[in-house]
């Protein structure tokens, strides 16, 4: 379809956040609808159970939304490389190249693990170094990182976050006031939030939803 | 006085301004689409008198003509150039009181239309009531020709008519039970010299002063020419001056040959052949045209000569001993990998070849296949008209020797067959000279003769006394190492032979035909590409030359000839992608090369190529590794629309561009399936391929079942076997090869075994038994077999399938059947699920997954084959979400399935009544099967519109036959398609404010449904979406404000009307042609995701 036309509105108004904060908004909405056996404490056993229910959702909402559950990541030999927890891709496969990568991590399982969050298995997966280039979301302008609060307190988490990313704000690559600062979604709290880094390929911006796990 | 008030086509442009209407030659100089055909369009502007054109898609569609009166004899003459010229469809001639619409598909008539009956008047109304907008909309949406049945057929177009004809003719100059029979050499030379000569005589080129100069009488046309004779000796004395005459004055390459041997061979009866063919005599159907000039060669574009030449040249070259009048023999041409190109696909390709180049001036392009030479003839032309462009004040000799630089150091042609070299230059020749005018060939003659001893068509085969450089087409192998010589070029074009393992094989020597070509495929000194590639002889054969196709070894040295600029673009047989054999090829070969983009033809597979055994495809590539992990490959797949009655009119619609990953490429070739890529979004939709996929995460029947004795991937024993039927022994086959063959076997069976026929048309859905049954006794034939299949698959229960896989029946008695059926048996206890299976097969769900992953079924052949069919997913109970649930459905299916064997029975021999019992059951079971498989309501919608309108409408044969995607929409599809995308899209947005609600403006005449989307704030119960029908001017006004925007935002052309949305401060406008096609609701969840995705991305102006 070709478009052509002006609107006031951001979204037109039927999505004033755009895409993005749909998808955001979506994931956080499933998650409060998500309780979870009290076996599931491993990242990956919460991560396949969020994204199973990431599809339900969307085929009972008849959404076009293409969700792909450890999605695999190839170099040119054909080898793989990586594999992204969850990646969401808007309707029309037509734009393949456009897609919002998840990350999950634990955080108070009860320690903090804040630094593993930040870490290489975690942020930095989305951040080149000096030696390695960037893991995912090659030339997409974001991602997200996912916070499984195992005890719920998410207060905690989110102080124990802020404070390990200033601690590697250089290593992050984060922008001059790229903070953790609070994104506005409706359904959603005070401590979702997105980080700006200044990567190579341009602006990147992280988004952070700190999930509260409620446990069946 | 006043002026008439009749001025409407010939409007000033601020009275009227349609996007592809053109008002003087000036208009289409800045309109870059309409560039290639500038010449085409300049030759019929002079030609014609014409006030304006309207092009379509760039291409020239309609010409328009005012005249102060009425003079339908002289509009007749204008209907036939407009035939012989075969680019416009049709010529709008508008008089004071009447405006006259004729056809280019339909025959010319000496005697002026007497009625609204003659197919050559597609319609006449008055010009008052001739509304020009209405009139372009409805062409251009395709309405016009669905108003019009009858008046457009491309069966009659110049190119066919002409091509049958020569064929004729040279079947009557070969003729045996004549005495005097042609050798094919001479009749072709002979043809091909008399249409060259046409040609120069009917422009102008040559007349009284070299007719006078062979004592010829003086007339315009060739057969006026030798009618005027009287002796025939005479006139085939004086044709033979005339050559040598003209071999004098242009040049050896097209003149050249022994004339002394050809014109003793001639007789007086050839003469008449020749006479009656450039009359216009009807070969085919034995019908004199008295007294007419049928054929205009000032007109016929030169591009169409060539091409029907080559093809009428190489369908007759090696089938001499054929029948005469039965038409081309498919076996050579097969053989041969050669099929005729039709002009405007030619001209498409080297459009999808040239996007995006600012100028061709310094290209240098090579065909290394090159044929009748019709790519370097387009690529000719179009240079040609960008240096006249680019050089308006030019002078005569300047220009044509310019043109002459072009010609033979831009274009390079190559082709083994000499034949095919001899044509090419022909035409190239014919390109020269079209540039030219008459005096202007007199001019450039003289001045080269000054110059030197060169005459004014250059040396093309080849150039004497110069062995080091190349000649323009050199007769020559590709994958020899002469061409090497040739330097590097931008751009590498053509259409390579086709040849794959089923025609080498057959082939006398039963070797390859092409030696040379495996040669340099598996020599790594000159394949750079083997250097990296596995050791073993069979790995490097399904790299490079799987299935033995010949265009794939094409693929892969065509880009070796690259600038480091420059890129490939090659017409392509659809199996190199769409086959289970080119797995490691396409891994390979898509790893090394850059896809700039692949076209998808095979919808228009029998349009095209009416003859071909295999639809084609456009790659169009660069020499560069691609990402693996970020690279898209375009894909391009339109689809039959009849938007426009000539044969290769290709129109694409926004919804058939796809960008499709190559990493998924990459994974789907190791797991075996690449062919599976390109399938699944050939019609699939983005909704399609997410159901699709699901459906292939399910497990498959070929988990279940397997050969006797096969076992799966835990060890175990499959639970099901399948099968073929037994194959009866051919004791001819058995004397040519007994060891290949095999030895005979004995039936295990005795006479009074049931035996069931796959040719009956009778069984389906339930294998009937007993005197009214499906089957009779096999009796005491066949004794001996060739293929014994295990006892087990003839055993009951089972489900039967047919070869194409197309008709599926449940068999509850042991019977025996042939090789054309297969089957799938079981143990007793899995008798309701093999009649769950059995249902299954019969419903929409498996045509909608056949249609969509097998490499055949809408493509090629209805055909799927029992190896895809086992891929259907085929969960067991147990691996459903609701095992429970799933296994009370399979009991219920299979009641009721049993219940209709039941009344199938009882319903006798009335084929009627069975078959209304089976439709009965079909019915019912449906809506069972889709909950066994747990469809969504959308899900569901998908697969019924693949059922039963995509599905029906792929491949059509011709533009005549009914095509469900083609017809018009019903009131009910559009208000069901506007309340799915209204609902679709208000549900997702439940967190806003706002609620869609929909209206539709329907404009009939125009073919084109405006479909207006409110936003308003109320959440209210959704009405019925209203539809009013308005020819208003204010609709009018909308609609072509909405196409000027689309113009401005680069959609332009037909895009726009496939599918537009305009957004407005509180409305979006769809505008759609009302075609059933953009009504599905199929066609509404994907515009739902599509409106959606785009709002979601807007930002606010203002």
């Amino acid at each position: 379809m070709q478009f052509s036309g002006a609107v006031k509105e951001r979204g037109w108004g039927l999505f004033p956040d755009g895409w993005e904060a749909e998808v955001l908004q979506f994931v956080s909405d499933v998650w409060n609808n998500l309780a979870l056996p009290k076996t599931a404490r491993l990242e990956p056993r919460i991560t396949k159970l969020l994204s199973g229910a990431i599809i339900a959702r969307y085929e009972k909402e008849e959404r076009d939304w293409f969700c792909v559950p450890e999605s695999p990541d190839w170099n040119e030999e054909g080898k793989e490389i990586s594999r992204t927890d969850i990646r969401l891709y808007p309707p029309g496969r037509k734009r393949r190249n456009i897609s919002l990568i998840l990350e999950g991590k634990r955080l108070n399982t009860p320690a903090s693990r804040a630094a593993e969050y930040v870490g290489a298995g975690g942020m930095m997966c989305f951040i080149p170094t000096a030696k390695a280039p960037v893991k995912y979301a090659t030339g997409l302008p974001c991602g997200s990182m996912l916070g499984y609060v195992l005890d719920g307190n998410i207060r905690r988490a989110h102080a124990a976050v802020c404070k390990a990313i200033r601690a590697k704000r250089a290593l992050l690559l984060l922008a001059a006031e790229g903070d953790f600062s609070r994104v506005e979604l409706a359904n959603t709290h005070e401590f979702h939030g997105v980080t700006k880094h200044q990567r190579p390929d341009g602006v990147f911006l992280l988004y952070h939803l700190l999930l509260p796990v409620r446990w069946i | 006085m006043s002026k008439p008030r009749h001025a409407k086509l010939g409007a000033r442009k601020r009275d009227f301004d349609f996007p592809g209407y053109f008002r003087r030659p000036t208009d289409w100089e800045s309109a870059s689409e309409a560039r290639p055909y500038r010449h085409h369009l300049q030759r019929a502007w002079a030609e014609f008198g014409l006030c304006g054109v309207l092009c379509l898609e760039g291409k020239p569609t309609i010409y328009f003509k005012q005249v102060p009166r009425a003079d339908l004899q002289k509009e007749a003459e204008w209907q036939k150039m407009l035939w012989n010229q075969g680019m416009a469809a049709m010529l709008v001639v508008q008089d004071p009181t009447k405006t006259r619409i004729y056809s280019a598909l339909a025959r010319p008539q000496k005697d002026p239309i007497r009625d609204s009956g003659d197919a050559r008047l597609a319609a006449e109304l008055s010009t008052a009531a001739f509304a020009l907008e209405v009139f372009l909309f409805s062409v251009q949406t395709g309405q016009f020709y669905r108003e019009h049945p009858g008046k457009f057929d491309a069966e009659v177009a110049i190119d066919q008519y002409l091509l049958d004809n020569l064929s004729g003719a040279r079947d009557e100059l070969m003729d045996k039970k004549a005495d005097d029979p042609l050798d094919a050499a001479t009749a072709h030379a002979f043809l091909g010299r008399c249409l060259f000569t046409c040609y120069l005589l009917e422009r102008g080129i040559i007349g009284k002063k070299q007719l006078k100069a062979v004592g010829a009488p003086i007339a315009k046309k060739l057969h006026h020419v030798l009618r005027e004779i009287s002796n025939k000796r005479d006139a085939i004395t004086t044709l033979f001056k005339l050559f040598r005459l003209l071999d004098d004055d242009f040049n050896g390459s097209m003149f050249g040959g022994s004339f002394t041997e050809e014109q003793s061979s001639l007789r007086a009866r050839h003469i008449d052949v020749l006479i009656r063919l450039l009359c216009g005599y009807d070969f085919v159907c034995q019908q004199p045209v008295l007294d007419f000039d049928f054929y205009d060669f000032r007109l016929i574009p030169i591009e169409l000569i060539s091409a029907i030449y080559e093809d009428f040249i190489s369908a007759g070259e090696k089938e001499t001993d054929a029948p005469k009048n039965q038409g081309k023999s498919k076996t050579v041409r097969r053989k041969t990998g050669a099929y005729y190109t039709p002009p405007r696909l030619a001209e498409l390709v080297v459009d999808i070849a040239t996007d995006g180049w600012e100028t061709l001036l310094d290209k240098r392009c090579l065909d290394p296949a090159c044929g009748s030479g019709v790519f370097l003839v387009i690529l000719f032309q179009r240079m040609a008209a960008e240096w006249r462009r680019k050089n308006p004040s030019a002078d005569n000799v300047t220009r044509a020797i310019e043109l002459r630089r072009l010609l033979t150091t831009n274009l390079q042609g190559v082709d083994s067959d000499p034949t095919a070299c001899m044509v090419a230059c022909f035409s190239l020749y014919l390109a020269f000279l079209d540039q030219l005018e008459p005096p202007d060939i007199w001019l450039l003659k003289a001045a080269l003769e000054k110059l030197g001893s060169e005459k004014v068509l250059p040396p093309l085969l080849e150039a004497p006394n110069d062995t080091a450089s190349c000649p323009v087409v050199l007769a020559k192998n590709f994958f020899g190492p002469e061409v090497d010589t040739a330097g590097k070029f931008q751009l590498v074009i053509g259409n390579p032979p086709w040849v794959g393992r089923s025609q080498s094989s057959s082939s006398e020597s039963g070797k390859s035909p092409d030696t040379e070509l495996r040669q340099w495929l598996f020599d790594s000194d000159r394949n750079p590409y083997l250097r990296q590639s596995p050791k073993q002889k069979s790995e490097r054969e399904a790299r490079f030359f799987p299935e033995q196709q010949s265009a794939i070894a094409f693929m892969w040295k065509a880009p070796l000839h690259l600038t480091s600029d420059g890129h490939v673009c090659l017409l392509l047989p659809t199996r190199v992608i769409l086959s289970n054999t080119t797995d490691k090829f396409q891994a390979a070969w898509f790893s090394e090369f850059t896809v700039e983009a692949i076209w998808q033809f095979a919808d228009y597979s029998f349009i095209l190529f009416p003859e071909a055994k295999c639809p084609a495809i456009v790659a169009k590539y660069k020499s560069a590794k691609p990402d693996p992990q970020t690279a898209e490959i375009p894909y391009f797949t339109p689809k039959v629309e009849h938007l426009d009655p000539r044969r290769a009119a290709i129109v694409v619609s926004a919804e058939e561009r796809k960008a499709l990953p190559l990493s998924d490429l990459l994974a789907a070739a190791a797991e075996d399936r690449a062919y599976m890529f390109w399938k699944m979004p050939f019609w699939g939709t983005d909704r399609d391929r997410r159901l699709l996929d699901r459906l292939r995460r399910m497990p498959a029947l070929s988990e279940i079942a397997g050969e006797p004795g096969e076992t799966d991937a835990k060890g175990r024993r499959k639970r099901w076997v399948k099968g073929q039927g037994f194959k009866p022994f051919d004791a001819e086959k058995y004397r040519e090869n007994p060891k290949r063959y095999g030895e005979p076997k004995s039936r295990w069976w005795d006479d009074d075994a049931l035996f069931l026929d796959a040719r009956r048309k009778t069984w389906g859905v339930a294998l009937l038994a007993g005197v009214d049954g499906d089957c009779s006794k096999i009796g005491p034939e066949p004794k001996r077999l060739h293929r014994l299949p295990a006892k087990p698959i003839f055993t009951a229960p089972m489900v039967l399938v047919n070869q194409g896989c197309s008709r599926f029946a449940y068999c509850g008695f042991d019977v025996l059947f042939q090789h054309a059926i297969q089957s799938i048996a079981g143990p007793r206890k899995d008798e309701d699920l093999l009649l769950f299976l059995t249902a299954l097969l019969n419903t929409p769900l498996t045509t909608y997954y056949t249609f969509h992953t097998a490499a055949n079924l809408g493509v090629e052949r209805d055909k799927v084959h029992f190896e895809e069919l086992l891929q259907l997913p085929f969960p067991l109970p147990e691996q459903t979400k609701n095992p429970k649930e799933s296994s009370e459905i399979i009991c219920e299916v299979a009641a009721r399935l049993r219940r209709t064997t039941d009344e199938m029975l009882a319903a006798g021999l009335n084929d009627v009544n069975r078959n209304t019992a089976r439709l009965e059951a079909i019915r019912e079971i449906t809506g069972l099967v889709y909950r066994y498989y747990d469809l969504t309501r959308w899900e569901r919608a998908l697969v019924e519109d693949t059922a039963k309108i995509f599905r029906p409408s792929s491949t059509p044969a011709t533009y005549t036959k009914a095509i469900p995607t083609v017809a018009e929409a019903g009131v009910e599809d559009r208000e069901m398609y506007a309340e799915l995308l209204c609902q679709t899209i208000n549900r997702w947005a439940q967190r806003s404010r706002y609620f869609l609600t929909p209206s539709i403006l329907i404009a009939k005449r125009e073919g084109l449904g405006l479909l207006t989307l409110t936003k308003t704030e109320q959440r209210v119960l959704l009405p019925t979406c209203p539809e009013l029908h308005d020819v208003s001017p204010q609709m009018r006004k909308l609609l072509l404000r909405i196409a000027k925007a689309s113009v401005r935002e680069g959609a332009g052309g037909l895009t726009y009307l496939r599918g537009y949305a305009h957004f407005e401060e509180d409305r979006v406008h769809v505008l759609k042609p009302l075609t059933r096609r953009h009504w599905t609701k199929t066609a509404a969840l994907n515009d739902a995701d599509e409106l959606a995705t785009y709002i979601a991305s807007m930002e606010a102006v203002g």
